[in-house]
């Protein structure tokens, strides 16, 4: 793993130890995908296709930015496509599938800890506080959601974020002040609840 | 300060980067720093949710690292597919331009003979006395000479 961090580390790496670069972000790329998609599958294929972008563009990378954020600036890209194509899939399906069996997009169940030995009562506990949790990212806008998954999640500084998601640190802050606001106006709605 | 945070102000001092304005407007208004608090409670427990179900065994992990190594495998050979594939399309497509743009034999020999019958009728208009245009005013001509050489036979006969 010290091999790893030496790899992810470094400002340019020559790809020279694939696997090592594998084992050293995959977790992590597949948390930010989870977090932004709720879609397991989707983050996993994603993870995969995010290495791949990778390797194929290896000689694209230039050492402006660490090769971790590089990695995560095309984790963020993977995400965003894949939104938009499901979204069209979505309405494919819609059309296929008249009788509503298409589940909601943003479905909490894909984000439920697996806790097979918990009670009935302390499950039902976690799953409405899992929903109202949730309920706070999901309803953020894409790019808002990009950073405030960076940011809070995956404690990332504001100059990464922008590395990350080619945006001005300026337009970064903006969009998680947004984002908090958000969250703020969902805390005070549960607390006059 | 009697107002309390702003979006900016409020969102500063989430990502700690506040000032002593904001500092101290904290200290002073409960309103703010309860909401402040459950915002960042909110924050954490979204941050523990995310960490533990991208939680896997060993297992899942190994079998993505296996997938990717395969996918990555199958790629490195793609682009030698995709190259044979494009030359022979080259071949294909040169090949079939080279073809459709020879003249058919039938074909050629109608043209030939053509152009024989062409060049014959422009000899046999350049043999004659006289344009074919102007052939008319020939006969005419002749008619006329052929009149009047039978009057003078019939004049002197007389």
């Amino acid at each position: 793993m010290e091999n790893a961090q030496e790899i992810t580390g470094c400002a340019v790496a020559d790809f020279a130890d694939f696997d090592a670069l594998v084992l050293a972000e995959q977790r992590r790329i597949y948390r930010v995908l989870l977090a932004m998609l709720r879609d397991p599958d989707a983050a996993d294929s994603l993870t995969q296709e995010c290495f791949l972008k990778a390797y194929e563009h290896r000689k694209r990378f230039r050492g402006e930015c660490s090769m971790r954020t590089w990695l995560m600036r095309i984790a963020i890209n993977l995400a965003r496509d894949h939104v938009k194509n499901r979204h069209w899939q979505f309405w494919r399906k819609l059309f296929r599938e008249p009788s509503g069996s298409e589940q909601g997009i943003d479905s909490v169940d894909t984000l439920e800890p697996v806790d097979p030995h918990a009670s009935p009562e302390r499950s039902l506990l976690a799953r409405e506080r899992l929903a109202q949790v949730s309920a706070v990212v999901d309803n953020l806008p894409n790019q808002q959601r990009a950073v405030f998954v960076l940011r809070f999640l995956e404690e990332m500084s504001i100059e990464e974020i922008a590395q990350a998601t080619s945006l001005r640190s300026g337009t970064v802050k903006t969009h998680l002040f947004r984002a908090v606001s958000a969250v703020r106006e969902r805390v005070k709605e549960r607390r006059n609840r | 300060m009697n107002a309390h945070l702003n979006e900016q102000q409020f969102g500063e001092l989430v990502l700690g980067t506040g000032n002593a304005e904001i500092a101290g407007h904290i200290e002073a208004c409960d309103v703010c720093r309860a909401e402040a608090e459950d915002v960042r409670t909110a924050i954490s427990d979204c941050r523990e949710l995310a960490q533990q179900a991208a939680e896997h065994d060993e297992i899942f992990w190994a079998r993505q690292r296996l997938a990717t190594r395969q996918r990555l495998a199958r790629h490195r050979f793609i682009p030698h597919v995709r190259w044979v594939a494009t030359a022979a399309m080259v071949l294909v497509v040169s090949a079939a331009l080279l073809l459709t743009r020879a003249p058919q034999p039938v074909q050629q020999a109608n043209n030939d003979a053509a152009d024989d019958v062409l060049l014959q009728q422009v000899q046999s208009d350049l043999g004659r006395d006289y344009p074919a245009a102007l052939a008319p005013a020939v006969l005419i001509d002749e008619e006329r000479n052929s009149a009047l050489s039978a009057s003078a036979k019939q004049s002197s006969n007389q």
